[in-house]
């Protein structure tokens, strides 16, 4: 079973469509709406299986957040619907599945990978020329978070992956989820970093699966090229920020 | 001079985003940078899979071996044997030794 767990801070209009959307491709998945927006939006959510994050990070600068109570949050409800899924698959509200089979797709890769944390862009970044290993190699909180919890010899290592779309095996997110993440990192650098020290296996989404080949920083994907990638099999798509078309959207894919 | 010079080598658009301030020293310095390697660079190969890497020119400078141009891709570094350095590509989507599945 996978739980997908969607952050948002959309109005509450937009993302209960949202929800409506993935849980008519995805009948099979259990949803859960974290919302990183205001707390009067968030009491209009008509879904039931929410959760407010009052984070401030997560309404700061992208270099500055914390996904640590995202991810926590997200336990601490599976704990509370008794749920303990196989896979947690965190996707932010401008990732888009595109087809009914994602998720198996999803599933797939995990199982090729025998990993347990697939991500875009998920590397060991030791000695590479990638720009948040060059700032962090030397942050001296975040070498002394990951020397305090690493089971390796070497405690220099640091990994980094995309925070949209991360796909964890449920051992890894509970054992992360039980330390203190509070380290002022970016995500996308300490969660993997930290997963590794800790002893878990990771690995990229692209070496395995062609399942995030429409994944990428920028520019957004227009409504026109989302058609088109519907019509490609495209499995998903990564970064569609115009929320006005997300009906017209909608209709564009198999399945609605 | 200093202007007419950079007008010249790096097109009106660039001198003229530079000297309205748009453009700070040091992403000026990384775009001309860019720029000159992108014309007098060589190219580099991936160890792994034999593609092209970046478009480098190495500049020994403050007693370090700058990489003008290597920005363009995310890659892994070291020594080949005792003067050569071999670059390495770290994302899949990039490097066909690094990817397990077809991609077709």
């Amino acid at each position: 079973m996978i739980v997908h767990s969607v952050l948002t801070h959309h109005p509450a209009a937009v993302a209960d469509g949202m929800v409506a959307f993935l849980s008519t491709l995805g009948p099979d998945v259990k949803f859960c709406l974290a919302y990183g927006g205001t707390e009067e939006e968030f009491e209009k959510i008509r879904f039931s299986a929410k959760f407010f994050l009052n984070d401030p990070s997560l309404r700061g600068r992208i270099e500055e957040q914390n996904f640590a109570s995202w991810l926590t949050s997200t336990v601490a409800w599976c704990k509370q619907s008794g749920l303990r899924p196989e896979l947690v698959h965190f996707t932010e509200n401008d990732h888009l599945p595109l087809r009914a089979d994602y998720w198996r797709e999803l599933e797939r890769a995990s199982i090729r990978s025998d990993t347990d944390f697939l991500g875009k862009w998920c590397m060991d970044r030791t000695n590479t020329n990638e720009q948040f290993y060059l700032h962090y190699r030397d942050h001296e909180q975040l070498r002394h978070h990951l020397a305090s919890v690493s089971v390796h010899s070497d405690k220099r290592t640091i990994w980094g992956a995309l925070a949209d779309g991360m796909l964890f095996r449920w051992a890894a997110l509970e054992s992360l989820t039980r330390i203190n993440l509070d380290v002022p990192c970016f995500t996308e650098i300490l969660i993997p970093s930290t997963l590794h020290h800790l002893g878990f296996t990771l690995a990229d989404f692209d070496a395995y699966s062609s399942i995030y080949r429409f994944v990428r920083h920028r520019p957004a994907w227009e409504i026109t090229d989302v058609s088109e990638l519907v019509s490609q099999g495209a499995w998903c798509c990564h970064p569609f920020k115009c929320i006005a078309q997300l009906n017209d959207l909608y209709q564009l894919v198999p399945g609605q | 001079m200093l202007k007419r010079t950079i007008r010249l080598f790096c097109g009106r658009a660039f001198h003229d985003r530079l000297f309205a301030h748009e453009l700070s020293p040091e992403r000026a310095s990384f775009l001309v940078k860019a720029g000159v390697a992108s014309i007098l660079g060589r190219t580099v190969v991936c160890h792994s899979c034999g593609k092209k890497v970046a478009k480098i020119l190495p500049v020994v400078r403050s007693g370090r071996v700058e990489l003008w141009g290597m920005h363009q891709s995310i890659v892994r570094v070291e020594f080949a044997d005792r003067n050569s350095l071999r670059f390495t590509h770290v994302l899949p989507e990039n490097c066909e030794a690094l990817r397990d599945h077809d991609r077709s």
